[in-house]
């Protein structure tokens, strides 16, 4: 079964996706600092960015770390999310998808889900894995040979956003997707920043 | 040489303050987080190449960035990799770089890496915050 029939009638009964259905859940042990869902314009980015920021002025490591992830999360989405595509293409218009920021007791975790092609999905599941297997040192080379590489029209970057979440978290990104239809893949990457190292 | 210089803004996006002089004396400060990267970096390095076509012999090139994202830093490396043909082509090219002790954006450790990527030797110079 799909996650898109899923969502329609049987939405809160089996579902263990923990992004969709994350409001409906009451679990103890983390406090949510950020819960966004919507479009990845411009002005969303840098406002909730901002605010992050802000709001970790005391405790400038973290607030470094935690905007850093979040504007390659954000540019991720706003850039590549198929959700656009999905319900408007009439329109030019920003990726849509979700980010959450939560504080646990010793670490806090960022999480980002949006939809993507299956192939996209399998893309990004087979470099997240080659980015897990590294340290810091393998990071920092395999940013440097992706980054060298020539430019390509359909990236607006240096298609090293994945890696650099990786560096700034010093953690591995735990991906997951689940098949919504034929063509699409809901997507959640996460990331986790050990308080002990700020 | 015309002088170019952009005023650093941190409106929608974070536009970095840019000071490039007719003398050669250039720097590139504060955080970058552009719509188009490439775009931005890209008239950076036009206005360097024209610089040497003028005849100059010398270029100084400092950064004082406290924050860029992926894009910026691909856009980034590529000016770096211009400095150095115009360095391995007789030019005297002196690039340094700054950054904050404490380095909470780990700016030393992107310097190395560009210093790894282009070959350019880069002044690497803290400054406390």
């Amino acid at each position: 079964m799909f996650l898109k029939d899923m969502y329609f009638t049987n939405y809160k009964s089996k579902m263990d996706f923990n992004l969709l259905d994350y409001q409906t859940r009451m679990e103890e042990g983390y406090k949510i600092l950020l819960y966004y869902k919507g479009p990845f314009d411009e002005l969303i980015l840098t406002k909730i960015g901002n605010y992050l920021r802000t709001k970790f002025s005391q405790t400038p490591k973290a607030g470094s770390k935690i905007f850093a992830i979040f504007i390659e999360m954000a540019q991720n989405i706003s850039y590549y999310s198929a959700e656009t595509d999905l319900f408007d293409d009439s329109v030019k218009t920003y990726g849509i998808g979700t980010i959450v920021v939560n504080e646990l007791a010793d670490s806090y975790k960022l999480i980002s889900g949006n939809m993507v092609t299956h192939d996209i999905a399998q893309e990004i599941i087979e470099k997240c894995r080659a980015i897990n297997t590294l340290d810091t040192e393998g990071l920092r080379n395999m940013k440097k040979e992706m980054r060298s590489l020539p430019r390509r029209d359909d990236h607006k970057g240096g298609n090293i956003g994945l890696i650099q979440m990786a560096i700034k978290s010093e953690n591995p990104l735990d991906v997951e997707t689940k098949a919504f239809d034929e063509v699409h893949a809901f997507l959640t990457i996460s990331t986790t920043i050990d308080k002990k190292d700020l | 040489m015309e002088p170019l210089t952009i005023r650093g803004s941190h409106g929608t996006f974070f536009t970095p303050t840019i000071s490039f002089a007719s003398n050669g004396v250039c720097e590139i400060a504060g955080e970058s987080y552009l719509e188009e990267s490439f775009e931005f970096y890209d008239n950076l390095i036009k206005w360097i190449e024209n610089y040497f076509e003028e005849g100059n012999k010398n270029l100084q090139l400092s950064f004082r960035l406290t924050y860029f994202n992926t894009s910026s830093s691909r856009a980034i490396l590529d000016l770096l990799t211009t400095l150095k043909e115009h360095q391995d082509a007789g030019k005297e090219v002196t690039v340094n770089w700054y950054y904050p002790d404490p380095d909470n954006d780990e700016m030393r450790m992107e310097a190395e890496d560009y210093v790894d990527e282009t070959g350019l030797e880069i002044n690497l110079i803290s400054y406390p915050v």
